[in-house]
């Protein structure tokens, strides 16, 4: 049951937040209480160790309520209830506070969900809900026609290639069903299937296409400044630090271990995206004149970076991956939701517009510097040691990528440096509007997050002895010699029309 | 002399006490409605309608559970199997909707009522055809009680533009089927869909007129395209579809909502059947024939939808392209599939009765209010309204874990399972399109509106309780999809949805 409580927790709090709708103060204590809880579950979950829970649902369509807990979902369930516990802390939602507070609890809830779920079918059906708090989050929380135009083209980013994901899904468990002798979208059930290369390919292309447009990877990112950008800095903190795991999550649990001879073929081409997401990301940071994009396209960089370790396939890269996910996560959630109080004390996110933050309110300063410098990839903060082992991952699989990636990293440093730079320091350029003041729950919120990324600077090794049994064993899958015969011809040749 | 002796062939009433329930429903109301003053009243006849459907709704059940089917009666022109019966209860269903949403409303007239009961009988005749002279009639029960019904509203000239298209367009079409039923007749010398199946597959056959080999596997392909071109009408495939928006703009909402869901379950019905009796053994090739219409259908319904900002409109083309799924789920041709289909089709019913029946209740009164525009903001306005149209909206989008997602889940499995990747992937690409198409209004009535929009009527209770029902329905199915199946499981004799109900 530990395993389902940080799930249950959030959807509580965001039934009891759109049915209390009115009282904001309540209603902010009310989400903060439901998401602190939930962290303080997922804490548990990761102290206690791995655990799984299943119900049966639908038996006969190999449906079931099937969840684990395990090295590589403990500590993205822990982020989202980290994230989400920040981002109620930093909201002040006066205006349709249920509303607000019940969508970032569900969104956080679905999350959870999709990090939970081994079986195909119950991770698609949380992957598709997770879209609807987002939309309306974005379309109905933001400024405007421009942000109902941010919202739709996150709708039709998202709901397009996942439509097409439920097709090969569903085309998955039909091909296994020969050698299962029955239909299963049980994870542990497909695994052992060794399915035809032909059906593979087509399966796997719908299931990257539809996990990369969530990270988002170039050049399917068109969402992302738009939806990052025209909403509110809470909602691109939930955006860019919790829903762009669920891409690299999937990929990792499941593209790779059900279809491993398809991901072998594909790797190098996906590699060449991830190095052409990280350049244009690391690029596009360090000219845009707007702060929150700043950090924005350097997410971008930094999960191509994550993407690219990821298709290196070697259980160093997975093992990895996980801890940047969760290093990523922390930062950016920490560096969209301090740039946010900027904006709104200052009425603009323009650069050339911002500065002299650091005399006007020291404090804010202090923290949003050492989140830059973890973001950066200081030694010392977390971003470096997941940066670190990335880079030795795919050095690992593939010297070159390694070297261009690391070109990368020089990128990092100049554009998180310039943001800083632009908004805290240098004489006040406007005053400004309001006053820049860390209330005592942000204050509370923040000193853990920044003794975390100082944690895991230190000792990343808390994180990788638990990913690495799993990260292990899907790269054992991974490299199973096609020794059995495949089944499962499900390929084009066979449609008849 | 002797004279052959004529027998009257076996007739099982039984068999058919849901369609004597609602004709002698019907007559009632119209001698009723003769005691009443002209006005007045209604409100009683729409009781003694909702009853008489009822009792049609329990006399079905029984004969679903009561393990009698399939059985054949009237000499073997009608067929009473799984299929037909649980077709029948959502014919029942959207005829017993209209009536709720009728009340109160200038429509509601005993003549309403009655027409209304009829276009019943000839559906639930049509899904249990078995015949082709029984198939054409029915078609035609079905279709006129129908013109007449969407010119109801004489004071809105958009109601009579919408019945004289219809009626034109639909007298049309009943001549292409009628053609196609001929050319069925004349290559088989039989009406029975039996002998047209062994004349098909070219065992036994006493055709009519002589012919080499050759030209009747042509005629046969022109027989069964004007049979598909005429049921297609009715079905509102692309591209026979011209007439829905305009009727589903035009005619009375509680007409629109009945005919959305009862002429699609129809045409489905009446087209599953011939393409498992007849087709299946034949050589046409039905499949190329069906398929074409199915991706046809769902581009077409797509695409159209996109720009749409009238609401009925926009569930006209949504209607249309839902069509395209049950069309393309048919060419697998397998009871499973077929099985599929009518999941799916229970559960579009549910959800756009459910939002037909939200329409009703925000337009309340006027015909007008059903622009996207006077959606903007309903939230806060009609919460409750508001929350119901989200779940038929995320329904119709298939977004789980309502109901419209196992349909389409099961739609999608049989369309694999039977190696039709190609429509597989034309069904998921027009989903996509249409969670845009919802998503839009979706969004709308959650902002508020710029300008307070002018208090909206209270919606009549009967209409209120509908929508809750219907939305309750939609979500308990998406959760526990176990309910249905059990219902289904008749037509299915394999696949995952006698899978499921076995356990």
């Amino acid at each position: 049951m530990l395993v389902l409580l940080p799930l249950v927790l959030l959807v509580l709090g965001s039934l009891a937040a759109f049915l209390l709708g009115q009282r904001p103060g309540l209603i902010r204590r009310l989400a903060l209480a439901a998401a602190g809880l939930s962290l303080l579950a997922a804490v548990a979950g990761i102290v206690s160790g791995p655990a799984s829970f299943s119900v049966p649902w639908l038996p006969g369509l190999g449906m079931a309520f099937t969840m684990r807990l395990d090295g590589l979902s403990m500590f993205l369930v822990a982020l989202t209830a980290l994230a989400t516990v920040a981002v109620v802390a930093f909201s002040s939602e006066q205006e349709r506070p249920g509303g607000y507070y019940g969508l970032i609890l569900l969104m956080a809830a679905t999350a959870i969900g999709t990090f939970l779920s081994t079986n195909l079918l119950l991770f698609y059906v949380f992957w598709e809900l997770m879209i609807i708090p987002s939309y309306v989050l974005i379309g109905s929380y933001g400024e405007g026609a421009a942000s109902r135009r941010a919202a739709l083209k996150f709708l039709v980013y998202s709901l397009v290639p996942s439509a097409f994901l439920l097709v090969a899904i569903i085309a998955l468990a039909v091909a296994a069903q020969p050698a299962l002798g029955h239909l299963s979208f049980s994870l542990a059930a497909l695994e052992r299937v060794h399915l035809a290369a032909s059906t593979q390919n087509w399966i796997f292309v719908l299931f990257a296409l539809s996990f990369m447009v969530k990270v988002p990877i170039w050049p399917l990112h068109a969402w992302m400044p738009d939806a990052y950008g025209e909403s509110r800095p809470q909602v691109a903190a939930m955006l860019s630090g919790v829903l762009s795991k669920t891409g690299l999550y999937a990929l990792i649990r499941f593209a790779f271990p059900l279809l491993p001879e398809a991901a072998r073929l594909f790797a190098p081409a996906l590699a060449v995206i991830a190095l052409a997401s990280i350049l244009y990301g690391a690029w596009v940071a360090l000219g845009h004149k707007d702060g929150r994009m700043v950090i924005a396209y350097s997410s971008l960089s930094h999960l191509g970076l994550v993407f690219l370790a990821v298709v290196a396939l070697n259980a160093l890269g997975l093992d990895a991956a996980v801890l940047q996910m969760l290093n990523h996560g922390i930062y950016a959630v920490a560096l969209f939701l301090l740039f946010g109080l900027v904006e709104r004390s200052s009425g603009t996110r323009l650069l050339e517009r911002l500065g002299g933050v650091a005399r006007a309110a020291p404090l804010f300063a202090g923290f949003f510097w050492i989140t830059v410098l973890a973001a950066l990839g200081l030694p010392g903060l977390n971003g470096f040691s997941g940066e670190f082992l990335l880079l030795l991952a795919v050095f690992r699989t593939n010297q070159v990528w390694a070297w261009i990636a690391i070109a990368a990293a020089v990128f990092s440093a100049a554009y998180f440096i310039r943001l800083f730079q632009l908004t805290s320091q240098g004489p006040s350029a406007p005053p400004l509007k309001s006053k820049l003041v860390l209330r005592p729950v942000q204050l509370a919120v923040l000193l853990p997050m920044v003794a975390l990324m100082v944690y895991l600077g230190f000792q990343p090794g808390q994180v990788t002895s638990r990913v690495a049994p799993v990260a292990q064993s899907i790269s054992r899958l991974e490299a199973r010699a096609p020794g059995t015969s495949p089944v499962g011809n499900l390929s084009w040749e066979a449609s008849r029309l | 002399m002797n004279l052959p002796l004529i027998r009257p062939p076996a007739v099982a009433l039984n068999l058919i006490t849901p369609e004597l329930a609602l004709l002698a429903t019907s007559i009632l109301i119209l001698l009723v409605a003769l005691f009443d003053r002209p006005g007045h009243g209604h409100l009683r006849l729409s009781l003694i309608a909702m009853a008489g459907i009822l009792v049609a709704v329990v006399r079905d059940g029984m004969l679903l559970a009561g393990g009698s089917l399939p059985a054949t009666t009237f000499a073997g022109t009608l067929i009473m199997d799984p299929l037909s019966a649980v077709l029948d209860l959502v014919i029942l269903l959207s005829a017993l909707v209209a009536v709720v949403l009728a009340m109160n409303r200038p429509e509601g007239s005993p003549d309403y009522l009655a027409l209304l009961l009829w276009s019943a009988i000839g559906m639930m005749v049509l899904v249990s055809a078995h015949d082709l002279i029984v198939l054409f009639l029915a078609v035609e029960v079905l279709s006129l009680p129908l013109y007449i019904l969407c010119a109801f509203r004489p004071d809105r000239p958009a109601s009579l533009e919408a019945a004289v298209k219809y009626f034109l367009l639909g007298a049309f079409s009943s001549g292409f089927l009628l053609y196609g039923l001929a050319l069925l007749f004349g290559l088989s010398g039989g009406t029975n869909l039996s002998q047209v199946a062994s004349a098909l597959a070219g065992v036994g056959s006493a055709p009519l007129f002589a012919h080499s080999a050759a030209s009747a596997g042509v005629l046969a392909e022109v027989a069964v395209g004007l049979v598909v071109v005429g049921l297609g009408f009715k079905l509102g495939a692309v591209p026979f579809h011209q007439w829905v928006p305009d009727v589903y703009e035009g005619a009375p909402t509680s007409v629109v909502t009945f005919m959305s869901v009862g002429t699609k379950v129809a045409a489905f019905g009446v087209l599953a059947r011939l393409v498992v009796t007849v087709l299946q053994g034949s050589a046409v090739d039905w499949q190329s024939l069906l398929g074409a219409l199915a991706v046809a259908t769902i581009i077409g319904g797509a695409l159209l939808a996109l720009p749409q900002r009238n609401f009925k409109r926009l569930l006209g083309y949504s209607g249309i392209l839902n069509a395209g799924y049950l069309v393309a789920v048919l060419v697998v041709g397998t009871a499973a599939a077929q099985a599929a289909g009518v999941y799916f089709l229970i559960t579009y019913a549910l959800m756009n009765l459910g939002a037909f029946a939200v329409i009703s209740a925000v337009s309340a009164g006027h015909e007008d209010g059903v622009m996207l525009e006077h959606y903007r903001g309903l939230f806060y306005r009609q919460p409750w309204m508001a929350v119901a149209m989200a779940v038929f909206l995320l329904s119709l989008a298939s977004i789980p874990p309502l109901s419209g997602f196992f349909g389409k889940l099961f739609l999608l499995e049989a369309l694999i399972s039977g190696h039709q990747l190609f429509l597989a992937l034309t069904v998921v690409a027009g989903t996509a399109v249409t969670l845009i198409v919802y998503g839009r209004p979706l969004l709308a009535m959650f902002i508020p509106a710029d300008a307070p929009a002018a208090p909206s009527a209270r919606p009549a209770p009967a209409v209120a309780v509908a929508v809750g029902v219907l939305a309750v329905a939609v979500v308990a199915v998406g959760v526990a999809p176990g309910l249905l199946v059990q219902l289904v499981h008749g037509v299915a004799h394999s696949g995952p949805l006698a899978g499921i109900s076995r356990r």
